[in-house]
């Protein structure tokens, strides 16, 4: 990273920690928290879409798997909220073995149809399965993380607040390391050239599985995170309107850039939170911006800003 | 004049090809059109047929200026292109591709006529009437392309390489076919590398080098030779 | 097992197959001669049975009325979503991906129109024939006998139609070699809004036979088209019988699944053997293209 981005990111880093003070309104830290974990669920999204090229729309259930792992370890299986919150990474790493498995030998459009397919039938099976989680219900009541002696809901939510920004940080470090790191580079060259870097021998199947696999973790300790903050599990998590939000703030963010989808997210949960009352027309302009943004600027708000100030 | 380029100018990206290249064919003309590789004939045959853009300049077909016009315009009007290494459409059968060919309204009516006739013409594409293409030998799939032009009753016919990567049999066969072509009065504009054959099949000939058309005249004129050595023979 | 249980598996078999081909064919269709994966399909599903109701039941006009109205009105918005969601990125490098995204945004663009034009409480369409239909001891509603009867005919019909046609061939030619096709004189755009529009007539049609089986809502076109992908992904879209043998198959195992081991775990046992077919035959069951 150059200079001058240290000083950005460490000056960004600063606002956002001192905001909850400077506003002490605890409907704002609400969404400042969505923003970050949805920012943690786009970025690490990036990694696979953007970087590793692969077109896999399982993402969300990466997510999902983090929210009802947390919901089901905590409220069923009485395991600690703290070691509920690792599990979710684990277990949605391991989702992303899964679904890397049928992934290795197809390309294109046949890994959207896959990594999809998986991500409904996963929510087909939560749906399902009401007796475990809640089925189309879902679960509420879910415990929330205790320090001894402190509630992190307390002090308008401040807790949560520190907890997510710090989730985001060592989220986009760790994607920012992986990305530089000598893996990140191969991920790169394979997407680029398939053919070239096979033939320098770089395997298709190791760095697609170690792609997935890194995207997933994160993800997934988010959905946990989401879970003990909302205390609810439920299957909107799979929803098109979730997926249409995280695909709209990758694609205003910029694919392959990881700090473009940060910005998109705090960009767009507020103005998604802001559209709640307007119903089904929420959906609609969500979806017309997409459209509009797919068309006018291909590679995203974040590359066009860039070329813009250069 | 049939065809009338001037001034014509194309590319690819940053790159440009044609550098101003000016060319006519007569009413009942046939030309053949030769340079070395990657001077830009295929890019001129298809900005006349409108796939790639041109920058300045202007394409005018029997009087009408078809500079940038959609290709299926350009068709319509009677000018046809038989791209180079047409592959087609390997899953379509051959009789399907000929009644493709014949998809220009103007072309309708007579449809029946042309594709008894080109099969009298290309004898082995009756033979495999109901093959798929995939299944085409080279030299079978050329005779199917230019097959396919003809339905579309074409009045000036382009021909991009039609001979090339064949065997010299089968070559045999397509010059004798395009000879025959030439001969019923049908305009054409045809690339070749083999000069003797285009010499054969085209009364003029035009040299194309960078991008620009660089000598033009009757080919009894032309010095086989001396070209050879001048274009080809310097690199060789 | 006994008699009994295996008429029935065998009927929902059917029934299954036959919403499944119609769904997945238009999916192939469009996949064939675009290169790319339709998320809204399932979204002109819901279109055709919302306009089916609002000719046959909303306005009192009758069934009939209603499906013409429902499958021209799919049709329409089939060209125009073509022509707006994928023909302006067709070319571009990222184009599959881009559908992706646009066709989803398209989805999501219908899915709430219908909710602000119907609202989201559930309608069920009139069935196609009343009454029910003895077969071998089982006795299966008129509707679903219809169904049952007159898919094969559609799936007939559109074979016809791509295979025997001018039209159809068209079609095919301008997926395999764009370039070639153009200089032809074969009209690119608008075949694709054709391809489109077929498309979504066919899944308003499977609209009109789900409606009146379950209820209907803004999101029934969800489960089909997933199935529907399955198939697709099972059959693949290289030849007309791929899909159409493949739909079938997945609703016999639907139905095997659900008879013996029970409605919710049916989505794993098709989920297992897709990823099973795809191990041992990365291009589908019956492919023989390259993917
Ligand atoms: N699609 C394309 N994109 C970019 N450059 C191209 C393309 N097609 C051809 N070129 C370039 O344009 C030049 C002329 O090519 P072409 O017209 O095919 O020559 P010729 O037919 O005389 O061999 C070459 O330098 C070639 O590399
Ligand atoms: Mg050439």
């Amino acid at each position: 990273m150059t200079r001058r981005g240290v000083v950005i990111g460490l000056a960004a880093l600063g606002l956002l920690a001192a905001l909850p003070f400077v506003f002490p309104v605890p409907y704002l830290r609400h969404i400042f928290i969505l923003a970050f974990i949805y920012a943690v669920v786009a970025s690490n999204w990036d990694l696979s879409l953007g970087y590793g090229g692969i077109f896999n729309f399982a993402h969300v259930a990466f997510f999902s798997i983090g929210v009802y792992g947390y919901g089901i370890l905590t409220k069923l299986a009485g395991w600690s909220p703290w070691a509920a919150l690792a599990a979710g990474g684990v277990l949605a790493t391991l989702a992303a073995v899964l679904v890397a498995i049928p992934v290795l030998r197809l390309s294109g459009i046949y890994i959207i149809l896959v990594t999809f397919a998986f991500a409904q039938l996963v929510l087909q099976l939560v749906v399902s399965q009401s007796g475990l989680t809640g089925g189309m219900m879902g679960m509420v009541g879910l415990p929330t993380f205790q320090i001894p002696g402190y509630n992190l809901a307390r002090d308008g939510k401040l807790g949560y607040y520190f907890g997510a920004l710090a989730l985001l940080v060592v989220s986009t470090a760790f994607l920012r390391a992986f990305v530089g790191s000598r893996l990140g580079l191969a991920i790169r060259a394979l997407r680029d050239d398939p053919d070239y870097a096979a033939a320098r021998g770089i395997s298709v199947a190791r760095q697609r599985i170690l792609t997935l696999a890194a995207s997933a973790f994160f993800t997934g300790v988010a959905g946990a995170y989401y879970a003990a903050y909302l205390r609810i599990a439920s299957p909107d998590a799979f929803g098109v309107s979730l997926l249409s939000l995280l695909l709209s703030i990758l694609l205003l963010g910029g694919l392959a850039s990881i700090y473009g989808p940060v910005v998109a997210a705090l960009v767009l949960t507020f103005l998604s939170e802001a559209s709640v009352d307007l119903g089904p027309w929420r959906h609609i302009a969500i979806a017309v911006v997409i459209i509009v943004v797919v068309r006018i600027w291909p590679g995203g708000l974040w590359s066009a800003l860039r070329r813009l100030s250069s | 004049m049939l065809l009338e380029i001037a001034g014509l100018k194309a590319g690819y990206g940053g790159v440009t090809v044609l550098h101003a290249l000016d060319l006519e064919i007569g009413a009942a003309e046939t030309v053949g059109l030769f340079g070395p590789n990657g001077h830009g004939k295929t890019t001129l045959l298809k900005t006349v047929s409108g796939l790639v853009a041109a920058r300045g300049g202007t394409i005018r077909f029997d009087g009408v200026d078809i500079t940038n016009r959609k290709p299926g315009h350009i068709v319509e009007l009677g000018l046809v292109h038989v791209p180079q290494g047409n592959l087609l459409f390997p899953d379509c059968t051959v009789a399907e591709a000929l009644s493709l060919g014949a998809w220009p309204r103007r072309a309708r009516p007579r449809e029946a006529a042309n594709r008894a006739r080109i099969e009298t013409l290309f004898p082995r594409l009756a033979e495999r009437r109901r093959q798929k293409i995939h299944g085409l030998s080279g030299g079978e799939r050329q005779m199917l392309a230019i097959g396919v032009a003809l339905m579309a009753e074409p009045r000036l016919l382009i021909l991009d390489e039609p001979t090339l990567g064949l065997a010299p049999k089968v070559r045999g066969e397509l010059a004798a076919a395009i000879t025959e072509l030439a001969g019923g009065g049908l305009p054409m504009l045809v690339v070749e590398q083999d000069l003797r054959f285009l010499g054969a099949v085209c009364p003029r000939l035009a040299l194309i080098d960078r991008g620009q058309v660089v000598l033009e005249a009757p080919s009894a004129t032309i010095d086989e030779a001396a070209i050879m050595s001048r274009y080809f023979g310097d690199a060789a | 097992m006994s008699g009994d249980a295996l008429v029935t598996i065998a009927v929902s078999a059917l029934v299954l197959g036959s919403l499944y081909a119609v769904m997945a064919l238009g999916l192939a269709v469009v996949w064939s001669s675009l290169g790319i994966f339709n998320f809204a399909h399932g979204l002109f599903m819901t279109l055709g049975a919302y306009v089916a109701w609002q000719v046959a039941a909303g306005a009192g006009w009758g069934l009939w009325p209603g499906i013409v109205a429902a499958v021209a009105a799919a049709m329409a918005v089939g060209a125009v979503a073509c022509e707006l969601l994928v023909r302006p990125f067709l070319g571009r490098k990222d184009v599959v991906l881009v559908a992706v995204i646009t066709t989803l945004a398209g989805a999501t663009l219908i899915e709430n129109g219908v909710l602000l034009a119907w609202g989201g409480r559930p309608k069920q369409l009139p069935p196609l024939a009343t009454g029910t239909v003895n077969l071998f001891g089982a006795a299966l509603s008129a509707h679903e006998a219809v169904i049952v009867a007159i898919t094969p005919l559609i799936l007939l019909a559109v074979w016809l139609f791509l295979g025997r046609t001018r039209l159809g061939a068209a079609l095919r030619a301008v997926a395999q070699n764009h370039e070639a096709a153009l200089l032809m004189g074969l009209p690119a755009a608008r075949l694709y809004a054709l391809a489109f529009a077929l498309a979504a007539g066919l899944a308003a049609i499977a609209g009109i036979f789900l409606g009146a089986i379950r209820f209907m809502s803004p999101a029934m076109g969800g489960d089909p088209l997933l199935k529907a992908m399955v198939v697709v992904i099972f059959g693949g879209v290289a030849r007309f019988a791929g899909p159409v043998v493949a739909a079938y198959l997945i609703g016999l195992i639907e139905a095997v699944s659900t008879y013996a081991i029970g409605l919710y775990w049916t989505p794993s046992v098709l989920f297992l053997f897709m990823i099973g077919t795809l191990m041992l035959r990365p291009q589908g069951l019956f492919g023989g293209a390259r993917r």
